[in-house]
């Protein structure tokens, strides 16, 4: 007998109709799998005949031959379990009617009948939606991830024997419960405040502009200085993902595999891949053509600690992702689009050995070592960060006793108050943040009065800034503007901006 | 270079050939006669140069002994625009002819004119705090302009920032390499050799094409004293080169300055131990060493620029030492924005100075 089940696979980001037939016929016993399958898919084999007897169901002793349609696209998952082993029972007549021709069914199976949690459901919950399809039968632990989406009926099983008899009407189900993300956004909260971090408040009101403004950021500091609990403060004070972005972002997380238990992800994300990360590993690839690390920062931070420890290959790979803001990973079976639009944030020794330019400690790296050290980051990355902050350990502990620092929560309504104002200003462009302002924005939204730019030629003079240098330096005036609620530029704004240029400034070895 | 006398050519020749030490020369002036004499009548005074030289080094003396030979080596430096000097010159100077085995000769590139000038060495370690970098500026800043004509040795560092205070001044400087006149050491500062060239004078007891190596530094170094009536270093850590030159200084009788460094910091240790030893040669303000030379005392320049309470706040508290960036937000009340702008604005008027890792200093 024939039959004919629906279920969803993952090209990339989004997901593909995939409809399964099961035959069973007279014949030697053998199960075959066709329509081009890799090994997951193959090995489903064992899997559904063993979930099926230990489920107390029976098992065929017959031919049975499963086709998964579309032919042409590569399947390689375990989320087809499920679907085969429905397949089979509908085919063997242990499920009756019609009733399951309703539904996607995803899922994949473990020996004992319990149907496993299987990765990238949120995205094929939405391609099948926008396709159409409002029933789903999918795994219990993915139940989160779909009471996000509204409008869909769908039901969460823990065992393929629930499945079998929901699908032969015994037994009472309910559908998934819909869950409304502001829920979900008023419980999360980030771990770190700015209010815990001692001193630093340079750093901390670079990090409020550079947030605000979309700029990437640079941090300059000795070992320990406090540059990476810094940056994990960083998601705290981005203003709140909006339900699109969260989507976004969790389609992306559901892909990879490393969807929290909320089934959505409510808090910006903060990546921060070690050193020796691969190319692949960063910008997305191999084989399954994964998403890399700066889409799983995708409306978030990408921090790069000890940026020039990086291999200058990867970091160059970097360049067109930020630009871009999308990152296209192009290999020979399929070429898939990841969104990137995330704030670089970055940190460095001053120098290898991490001392140079303190006043305790020696530095023991000569003058053409350090050169090397800093040349590892190239002119057109180095492009790319508009502030560089010095950071420095904390020296005066006792002078902060007994005081609270400002909290991220009142740090975040200026930076959303801020967001409001660039949105304003570039409803007509192509563009949302001071950061991407290309010429003609800067000459129309950076104008500078004589004075100032009387400011800006002094100091280029005087700290040997770069003419790279000065259009950073406007954009960053133009968010410090924004900060104070500024209409135009003034001097304060330009000469804080200065400020935040320090390896134009310093690093210059005689 | 039609000036060099038959000595000075002689001289240039055998300092030329491989194998020839200035001991040897030096011993064969003493015993056997005029330069320019021996080269003329080699074959008479076989005898005594075998002794003096050895039988190998006098007969390759013999074999480059041609017109040749000869007009190479001139067209070499003449290629390199370079010249030469030697001790029996007029141009040779004075102070460098006293010391304990001066250079016999001298290849030049520039103004030689410049060694009878009013000469001042400034020396210091080649890994520079941001301390001495500042120590290092002013001094030269102020001691250029007092009319001295710096005098260093080319090196990274110290020397490197002596020789460009001194060349953004307008003021003419003296460097004294330790490799042949046509290589530059280190190279980064191929810019900088050219630019001494043009304006001021290099100088090189070694011969053309002679690479760096690590013991030619030290003993140049008594060059650098021996050219100068005083010698200051502005940073040296414990094994810095220019506590050589300090103790060669002292040796020739130069009047030496030692800047002292903070006791903490690993580039002063060197030069915080000497001043131990010679407690007179403390200099903490350049006016010490201006009055010593009978310079009178720097004037006390007006700026002009007008502060305001804050800024005035600012730059008194900075006059007692560098402080920290949360230092001067305690200090003064302000928010972060507004002290960073006041900062920018006294950068820019030159009233302060960052030093690197959020500290300031005036």
């Amino acid at each position: 007998m024939l039959s004919k089940v629906t279920s969803f696979g993952l090209d990339g980001i989004a997901g593909y109709e995939a409809v399964l037939e099961t035959d069973i016929n007279a014949g030697l016993p053998s199960i075959d799998i066709v329509g081009l399958v890799g090994p997951s898919v193959k090995e489903s084999k064992e899997r559904v005949r063993a979930a099926i007897k230990n489920s107390g169901l029976e098992y065929p002793i017959k031919k049975i031959t499963v086709n998964i349609a579309p032919a042409d696209i590569k399947k390689d998952t375990s989320c087809f379990d499920l679907p085969i082993a429905v397949g089979i029972l509908t085919a063997s007549e242990q499920i009756i009617g019609r009733f399951y021709k309703d539904f996607i069914i995803i899922g994949e199976l473990s020996l004992d009948g319990s149907i496993r949690h299987v990765n990238g459901v949120m995205p094929m919950l939405i391609s099948a939606l926008q396709a159409g399809f409002k029933k789903f039968i999918i795994p219990f632990d993915n139940a989160n991830e779909a009471s996000f989406i509204e409008g869909l009926e769908t039901y969460a099983f823990k065992t393929l024997s629930d499945v079998h008899s929901f699908l032969n009407g015994i037994g009472k189900f309910s559908p998934v419960e819909y869950c409304s993300y502001a829920a979900v956004l008023r419980h999360v909260g980030t771990n770190y405040d700015f209010a815990d971090i001692k001193g630093q408040a340079k750093a901390k009101r670079a990090m409020e502009i550079a947030v605000a403004g979309g700029h990437n950021i640079l941090m300059i500091g000795p070992p320990g200085a406090g540059k990476t609990l810094i940056a994990k403060s960083i998601p705290g004070i981005m203003p709140s993902m909006t339900f699109e972005e969260a989507i976004e972002v969790t389609k992306i997380h559901s892909i990879a595999g490393i969807l929290n238990s909320d089934g959505i992800v409510a808090v910006r994300p903060f990546r921060s891949p070690h050193h020796t990360a691969t190319t692949i590993a960063l910008v997305g690839g191999g084989h399954k053509s994964k998403p890399g690390e700066i889409s799983l920062a995708h409306n978030g931070v990408l921090f790069l600690d000890e940026m020039p420890e990086y291999s200058r290959h990867t970091l160059e790979t970097l360049r067109q992702p930020l630009e871009d803001k999308t990152v296209t990973v192009a290999r020979a079976m399929r070429t898939v689009v990841y969104p990137s639009d995330i704030m670089l944030v970055a940190s460095m020794n001053p120098c290898p050995c991490g001392n140079f330019g303190s006043k305790t400690q020696k530095c023991s790296c000569t003058p053409q070592v350090i050169y090397r050290y800093l040349s590892k980051m190239s002119g057109p990355l180095l492009d790319r960060i508009d502030l560089h902050v010095e950071v420095d350990g904390v020296a005066f502990e006792e002078m902060y006793d007994g005081k609270k620092a400002e909290s991220s929560e009142s740090v975040k309504a200026r930076v959303e108050r801020v967001r409001g104002v660039q949105r304003k200003r570039f409803e007509n462009e192509p563009m949302y943040t001071n950061s991407s302002m290309g010429n003609p924005q800067l000459t129309k939204y950076c104008k500078l009065k004589p004075a100032s730019e009387k400011l800006l030629e002094i100091a280029f003079k005087k700290l040997n800034l770069t003419a790279r240098a000065l259009t950073r330096i406007l954009k960053v005036a133009r968010t410090i503007a924004d900060l104070d609620g500024f209409e135009d530029i003034n001097n304060d704004h330009l000469s804080e901006a200065i400020q935040y240029r320090s390896l134009d400034r310093k690093y210059r070895l005689v | 270079m039609s000036g060099h006398s038959k000595n000075d050519l002689a001289l240039l020749f055998f300092n030329s050939v491989e194998g020839m030490s200035q001991k040897k020369i030096a011993e064969m002036l003493d015993t056997v006669g005029e330069p320019g004499e021996i080269l003329g009548r080699l074959g008479a005074f076989s005898a005594e140069l075998t002794d003096i030289l050895g039988a190998p080094l006098y007969n390759l003396l013999k074999d480059l002994n041609n017109a040749d030979y000869k007009r190479r080596l001139l067209d070499g430096l003449r290629a390199q625009n370079a010249s030469f000097i030697t001790f029996l010159d007029g141009e040779y100077p004075d102070s460098l002819r006293e010391i304990h085995d001066f250079p016999i000769i001298l290849f030049y590139k520039g103004d030689i004119n410049l060694l009878k000038g009013d000469l001042f060495s400034i020396v210091g370690t080649r890994n520079l705090s941001s301390y001495g970098r500042r120590v290092t500026r002013e001094f030269s800043d102020e001691l250029s302009r007092a009319g001295f004509i710096l005098v260093s040795g080319m090196a990274r560092g110290a020397d490197t920032v002596v020789h460009k205070t001194a060349l953004e001044n307008g003021k003419p400087t003296v460097a004294v390499w330790g490799t042949g006149i046509d290589v530059v050491y280190p190279s980064e500062n191929r810019a900088l050799a050219e630019e001494i060239a043009e304006k001021g004078l290099i100088v090189t007891e070694y011969r053309p094409k002679i690479p760096p190596m690590n013991y030619h530094f030290p003993h140049r170094n008594r060059i650098i004293s021996g050219l100068s009536h005083s010698v200051l270093v502005t940073e040296a850590g414990e094994k810095s080169g220019s506590l050589i030159t300090v103790n060669y200084a002292v040796d020739q009788g130069k009047n030496v300055y030692i800047v002292p460094g903070s006791i903490y910091s690993p580039e002063s240790r060197g030069a915080n131990k000497f001043l131990k030893k010679f407690q007179g040669a403390i200099v903490t303000d350049i006016n010490d060493i201006l009055e010593d030379c009978n310079r009178g005392e720097k004037s006390k320049a007006e700026t002009g620029i007008v502060l305001d309470i804050v800024e005035t706040l600012i730059v008194n508290e900075l006059q007692k030492g560098e402080k920290h960036f949360d230092e001067l937000l305690e200090l003064t009340g302000l928010e972060v924005n507004k002290l960073n702008s006041i900062l920018t604005s006294l950068m820019l008027s030159g009233q302060i100075e960052d030093t690197g890792n959020n500290y300031y200093s005036v």
